[in-house]
């Protein structure tokens, strides 16, 4: 059986905490729950004809009141570096999340979530700045962790994109 | 009740549990296990001599290389894993936290399921944080209220614009003495509808210019006693129509510097509309003066004129609301200058306020704090 650790990153309130609940349990709940500290959540999928364990590592929204331990993301194989469509801020800090991660620990395959896309009328991401981020490389994913929309792909996509390193 | 019976007991009533460090991520347990320990491995697990506690806890995995950092290296203190959620053998999930410790000269792991505490900083965050988003949401909305008054405003202007251009052709026109009156009745009352709806949209402006950096640079921090000068000239000709005066207090002495904190347009704004209210109260040969003193490091400005003074109603929290308006044909500016004054005095950390004169008339005045203060 393959194992990969997946560590969810991002702000605080994006949905790092319902897409590994959406995905593990397929639950949904609107209130929101701050993360304090890490949730370690396991999953078995399918790639590719392969069996893959997902050690799932839903770890707390950096802000001023919490910083981000780069210890945290030791040995992981891939990020799901989580966006809040309707706060535009948090992109900012997804792209500084992972540039920390890379000085820190060296490149790991990464897929940019764009969550929250069930609220259409909220949503704050131009679609030309999705298209400059998939231009530079990122896999960018539209995802509702209210709907399901994207949230199988997204770990799909990571888990292609780690075996076949 | 003998010692052993009393550190079992302690360690069950703190939620520990200790563990030693064999080498090669095997640990073993001192001291019966503690109740938690039992629910998040199990019972047999929790009862094993050697435990290999990273592959049971996969969170404890990524801590151990630390902790086997922090005892290789001797330092005192400890090394902390942070805390985490485990989801036990029992189905219940527990708060957790890891610390690595040198004690009586072995490798000593703690683990600590510190519910309570844990619980108590969940309360406390989830609060920030809502209030965090709370914030954020509320400066969305203000920024949407901004680009629809901005909106509006350009719809509202424009039609003003046609029509005082068309009265400004038929004034070339011959006509009867009484059509010219009315012509210039609706000449003034079409420039005051501008000045209201540029009002409105400064008032409302002036709170998301608040947000704005404030002039941290002693050295470019406005000058309060220059601005002060410069409204007395710009509103010269105003009051020579008016038959009054304005002038500059004699005391101010104007070899020093006056810098506060704030910004050099919108100082002058609160000058500028300080002024406005005076000169509307402002009966012919009388003056108004613009001055400013100051104490310790805090800067204030003052506007006095020789008017009928404040009613015996007015307070100053009624004369600065939003919207409020004085009493009289000489009400003006739909109640928003004295406001504008407030909020953005407010957002540089002074004050405001009014009050009569001694002798006649009212004062007035503003106080912020000082940039800098030093001879020129």
């Amino acid at each position: 059986m393959i194992q990969k650790k997946v560590c969810m990153l991002g702000s605080f309130s994006v949905g790092k905490t319902s897409l590994v609940r959406r995905f593990v349990e397929s639950i949904f709940s609107d209130t929101y729950l701050t993360t304090v500290g890490v949730k370690i959540d396991k999953k078995q999928l399918q790639v590719d004809g392969k069996d893959v364990t997902l050690m799932l590592r839903d770890i707390y929204g950096e802000d001023e009141f919490q910083k981000l331990r780069m210890s945290y993301l030791r040995g992981a194989s891939g990020f799901l570096l989580v966006v809040d469509g309707t706060r535009r801020a948090t992109l900012d800090k997804a792209l500084a999340i992972k540039e920390e991660a890379d000085k820190a620990l060296g490149p790991v395959h990464s897929v940019m979530v764009l969550n929250k896309c069930d609220l259409a009328d909220q949503w704050e991401l131009d679609p030309e700045k999705e298209d400059a981020l998939a231009g530079q490389g990122w896999s960018v994913i539209r995802t509702s962790a209210k709907t399901g929309q994207g949230v199988e792909e997204i770990f799909t996509t990571l888990a292609r994109a780690m075996l076949h390193k | 009740m003998a010692d052993d019976a009393v550190y079992e007991s302690f360690l069950q009533e703190q939620r520990l549990a200790l563990f030693e460090y064999l080498g090669e991520g095997v640990f073993r347990r001192i001291g019966p296990p503690p109740t938690f320990l039992t629910g998040i491995l199990g019972g047999n697990a929790a009862t094993a001599a050697a435990l290999r506690l990273g592959e049971s806890m996969p969170f404890l995995d990524n801590f151990i290389p630390d902790a086997e950092e922090f005892w290789n290296s001797h330092s005192e203190g400890r090394a902390e894993s942070g805390a985490w959620v485990e989801k036990g053998k029992d189905g219940s999930e527990r708060a957790l936290e890891a610390s690595a410790v040198w004690l009586a000269g072995r490798k000593i792991l703690l683990l600590q399921n510190p519910q309570d505490r844990y619980d108590e900083r969940v309360r406390v965050l989830q609060t920030a944080r809502d209030s965090l988003l709370v914030h954020e949401k509320l400066l969305r909305e203000i920024q949407k209220k901004e680009i629809l008054l901005h909106c509006i405003v350009h719809d509202l202007s424009q039609p003003l614009t046609a029509i005082r251009g068309s009265l400004s052709l038929l004034k070339l026109q011959s006509m009867a003495p009484e059509f010219k009156e009315v012509l210039e009745i609706a000449e003034r009352q079409s420039e005051k509808q501008e000045t209201m709806i540029r009002g409105i949209l400064e008032a409302f402006s002036a709170e998301l210019a608040a947000q704005q950096v404030v002039q941290s640079d002693p050295s470019k921090a406005p000058d309060l006693a220059q601005c002060a000068e410069k409204t007395v000239e710009a509103f010269q000709t105003a009051f020579q129509e008016r038959g009054a005066q304005i002038v500059l207090s004699p005391e101010l002495d104007l070899t020093r510097e006056w810098r506060v904190k704030g910004e050099e347009s919108r100082l002058l704004r609160i000058f500028g509309n300080l002024v406005e209210n005076a000169l509307r109260h402002t009966p012919a040969r009388s003056t108004v003066v613009l001055g400013a003193t100051t104490d310790e490091d805090i800067v204030t400005g003052f506007v006095d004129d020789e008017g009928p003074g404040l009613p015996e109603d007015a307070t100053a929290t009624r004369l600065f609301a939003l919207f409020a308006k004085g009493k009289g044909e000489r009400a003006g500016k739909a109640g928003l200058g004295l406001y504008f004054c407030k909020m953005t005095v407010e957002r540089w950390g002074g004050t405001i306020g009014c009050e009569n004169r001694p002798t006649v008339g009212a004062r007035f005045w503003f106080r912020l704090p000082c940039a800098q203060r030093h001879s020129k």
